[in-house]
């Protein structure tokens, strides 16, 4: 693997940029693909949202400072480009973003791209019950192997605040499961 | 039992014990949750992705692009020129076209036109530029209220006792 610094001055740089966007795209396509997936659900949409991440990621790397990690930018990026396309897609089919994701939840039973049992389904109910924000703490945190740290940069939240809502989060999903009898 | 007896120099976080059972039962009820999404992609979605981002990335820098208009002064005199007869022409026929295209427009556009603000004044204003000729040349679609409907309605909403005044 190419080290983080070296990889940024080519990023950087108008002889090599594209070449090292390539290895950029290679090294953290899997990655990104989930984080977006986990949180938008559906495939097309995540792709859209991927494509776009790296587009911004493109576009921008000359400003980035290093203050952060690559990884951790790009993380925020994504996570940025996911929330502004449920929001957008809630906005143009006038629904409330409630709505917008517990139909995509029905719609995930008949989805080919997901291969989940009763209790996963059940368990991305459970998810979508949470407000916005604890929803997207919970899925990194219990899906994703992110420290608390690593969070704290890309959410831009304390680790304390992380903390305590991830733990609501978590009492709230089992109190959910518990009601629907899946545990 | 010695349950006192500390490391000197070490110090565990305020409420840490009295937290801690809670704590337990919280990782034991989240231990049996699904470890995985069931997410899945289609077959060799990430093999070409490269591929496809640089395109993108180039299909959003093409439409960034713009190609100036006027490379030189001769074309815009003669952009000018061709813009005048444009404008020339459209106003003529326009003359010609704005009463038949009006003709042609189906009332109840025109109606949903005024009722949505568009005009600058409402229905009550239009009636008023109207003489009594033009309200009685109106035809109005009577038969659309029952009478029963009307009864029910104005049982509803007039004020008995100044219907008894008037």
């Amino acid at each position: 693997m190419i080290d983080e610094k070296a990889l940024i001055d080519a990023l950087q740089s108008k002889k090599e940029n594209e070449a090292a966007f390539r290895i950029l795209v290679s090294q953290y396509k899997e990655r990104l693909y989930w984080h977006i997936r986990k949180i938008v659900l559906d495939h097309d949409d995540t792709d859209d949202v991927l494509q776009n991440t790296f587009i911004k990621v493109f576009k921008n790397i000359n400003g980035f400072k290093a203050d952060s990690k690559l990884y951790t930018w790009m993380y925020r990026i994504a996570t940025n480009e996911a929330i502004t396309f449920i929001n957008k897609k809630s906005k143009i089919a006038n629904v409330s973003i409630e709505t917008l994701k517990n139909n995509t939840i029905t719609n995930l039973k008949s989805d080919v791209y997901f291969e989940g049992d009763a209790i996963q389904l059940q368990l991305q109910k459970a998810i979508a019950t949470l407000p916005e924000k604890q929803q997207l703490i919970f899925t990194l945190k219990y899906f994703e192997d992110h420290t608390y740290e690593e969070l704290s940069e890309i959410l831009e939240t304390s680790v304390g605040g992380l903390k305590s809502s991830y733990h609501i989060a978590v009492k709230k999903v089992t109190k959910y499961l518990k009601n629907q009898e899946t545990f | 039992m010695k349950n006192n007896k500390h490391i000197p120099g070490f110090k565990a976080p305020e409420g840490y014990f009295e937290n801690f059972e809670e704590q337990l039962f919280l990782k034991i009820e989240e231990d049996a949750f699904p470890k995985e999404t069931g997410f899945s992609v289609p077959e060799g979605y990430f093999e070409n992705l490269e591929e496809t981002v640089l395109q993108n990335i180039i299909a959003s820098e093409k439409q960034k692009d713009v190609i100036p208009l006027f490379q030189n002064r001769t074309l815009i005199y003669i952009t000018a020129i061709a813009a005048c007869v444009a404008i020339i022409f459209s106003v003529i026929n326009t003359k010609e076209t704005i009463p038949n295209q009006m003709k042609n427009l189906p009332f109840s556009s025109i109606d949903s036109y005024i009722n949505e603000g568009n005009l600058g004044f409402d229905s009550y204003d239009v009636i008023a530029l109207l003489n009594d000729e033009d309200v009685s040349n109106l035809n109005f679609e009577t038969n659309i209220f029952s009478e029963e409907n009307l009864e029910n309605y104005l049982l509803e909403n007039i004020d008995n006792t100044q219907l008894l005044i008037e």
